[in-house]
């Protein structure tokens, strides 16, 4: 049997994880990794937080830099993949180089949404990574003034960043709280308290007119309002997944690169992971997912799918947030919910909330309480009950 | 260093993980499937107390980013973490529990 050739487009954390498990699994045969960054798969989250802080220096790598070599993996960083030729079965880079796959995974990520008509400049800057993250740190620090536009969880995570390095600065949003959109309008207005808490300035329900550079400064115009001055700006208004690779191929695309309930697209032996896949969960239906534990678990569970697994990817899905000394934590997915049950205190900022559509646990929120969301993600999908939900004493495991 | 005694077995129920300060060192000690395992109880990635995590397939999981620790060999099972955790032998004589702490 000839050997074998897998190739995985996004050398990121979606990527990465899927390589590791090719050779965790056992595949012997060759893997070759590609990547527009210059750097092999690194941790995203601290470029919002410790990292921008400058508390990290530098990015941690997914892996072990020697990890590549010793197993085999064959890396091509800073390359655009630029077409994906089905019938050849073979991805072809921006220099030309043309890679035959036998499988082949999309984990082609994402970029942020651009706000229109703002280009992107020394002050006025989007965050996806490192060199992102470098800029915005360079406008950070006590007698500066910072700007958000958006108040989802790159906007928050940054607001709580420079506030920690005694940045002045003015979250922006069109909405009535920060992570609205994620949590909802009463969670949201507990995190518009820790903010408020902590000296920014939110601008709720202001709508961007613009962005423009004079002097050295920055000014965001609001409509039908007084416009924010500042020193720079960082515009966090969502991210758009990179599916014109797919979609040139002529893939199924849907908001996301298409994927059933394993990762496979529409396209035999190809298959997608992470930021950019849109795949067919089994409880939440067809979902694409933003965040880190997503991309890893997926990232994995599509390598084994490549070996010939038909197991669905149905992760209940959760992540983290650290704004502050405080810690977010959800897990579940709650696109509507008609109850929200709450164990703990939420004056007091200690507390998990339970998203309930007509008795189904949907989703929990914590604040404070890692443990809760931790145990809650076996529940995702159940009815466990509002009181058990509601009572302390109760051990969420034995709701199992 | 010898064995030390740490706690009572009753202390730390099935299912449980509980932290103790042992000479200096914290010391997280798991009653799971079946037994006693002792291990750092300090994530090496943020440092958070790895007692508040629960065990998961045969891994303590941070509670704080999820980083996950094989609990036989201390090695990572799941990132963000990089660096592993030392484990400890245990032994259980009666209702105390040692830790040799090496």
């Amino acid at each position: 049997m000839t050997e074998r050739t897998f190739v995985v487009v996004g050398a990121n954390l979606a990527g990465g994880a899927a390589v590791r498990t090719l050779r965790d699994e056992g595949f012997d045969g060759r893997i070759i990794l590609i990547g527009d960054e210059p750097e092999p798969p690194y941790e995203r989250p601290p470029l919002s937080k410790a990292y921008l802080r400058g508390e990290d220096e530098e990015p941690t790598s997914l892996l072990p830099e020697p990890w590549y070599a010793e197993q085999g993996i064959e890396l091509r960083l800073g390359v655009r993949a630029r077409r994906i030729d089905l019938d050849a079965r073979a991805v072809e880079l921006e220099e030309g180089e043309r890679v035959g796959f036998d499988a082949l995974l999309l984990a082609t990520g994402g970029r942020p949404r651009e706000l229109p008509g703002v280009p992107r400049s020394e002050r006025v800057t989007y965050l996806r990574r490192i060199a992102d993250a470098d800029r915005i740190r360079g406008h950070l620090g006590p007698g500066r003034r910072l700007a958000i536009v958006g108040a989802g969880f790159i906007g928050t995570e940054v607001a709580a960043s420079a506030r920690m390095l005694g940045t002045e600065v003015t979250l922006i949003d069109p909405g009535t709280a920060p992570l609205k959109r994620a949590l909802g309008p009463e969670m949201g207005g507990v995190v518009a308290g820790i903010h408020r808490d902590h000296g920014v300035e939110l601008r709720l329900g202001a709508s961007v007119e613009g962005v423009e550079e004079a002097g050295g400064a920055v000014r965001v115009g609001i409509e039908d309002g007084e416009p924010v001055e500042a020193d720079a700006a960082v515009i966090g208004i969502g991210m758009v997944p990179n599916v014109e690779l797919a979609a040139e191929a002529g893939l199924e695309v849907d908001g996301g690169i298409a994927a059933d309930a394993a990762g496979r697209t529409s396209a035999e032996g190809v298959h997608a992971a992470g930021d950019v896949a849109r795949h067919d969960h089994p409880l939440f239906g067809p979902i694409r997912i933003e965040h880190y534990d997503n991309a890893l678990k997926m990232g994995a569970a599509v390598a084994r799918t490549m070996l010939g697994s038909d197991e669905p990817f149905d992760d209940p899905h959760w992540f983290w947030s650290d704004q502050y000394d405080v810690q977010l934590q959800m897990a579940g997915v709650a696109m509507r919910w008609d109850e929200l049950v709450v164990r703990g205190s939420v004056p007091e900022r200690d507390f998990t909330a339970f998203y309930l559509q007509e008795g189904v646990l949907l989703s929990a929120l914590s604040i404070g309480r890692p443990k809760d969301v931790r145990r809650a993600m076996k529940l995702i999908g159940a009815r466990p009950g509002r009181e058990a939900l509601r009572d302390e004493g109760l051990d969420l495991r034995t709701l199992t | 260093m010898a064995e030390v005694r740490v706690t009572s077995a009753s202390e730390v129920p099935e299912g449980e993980v509980r932290g103790f300060d042992v000479e200096g060192t914290a010391v997280a000690v798991a009653n799971v499937g079946g037994g006693m395992q002792a291990f750092h109880n300090e994530c090496t990635h943020k440092r958070c107390t790895l007692d508040d995590g629960d065990v998961e397939e045969g891994a303590i999981v941070c509670a704080c980013h999820g980083s996950a620790f094989d609990l036989r060999s201390g090695e990572v099972r799941n990132p963000p973490a990089t660096e592993g955790i030392a484990v400890y032998p245990v032994r259980v004589d009666g209702d105390d529990v040692y830790v040799d702490l090496g």
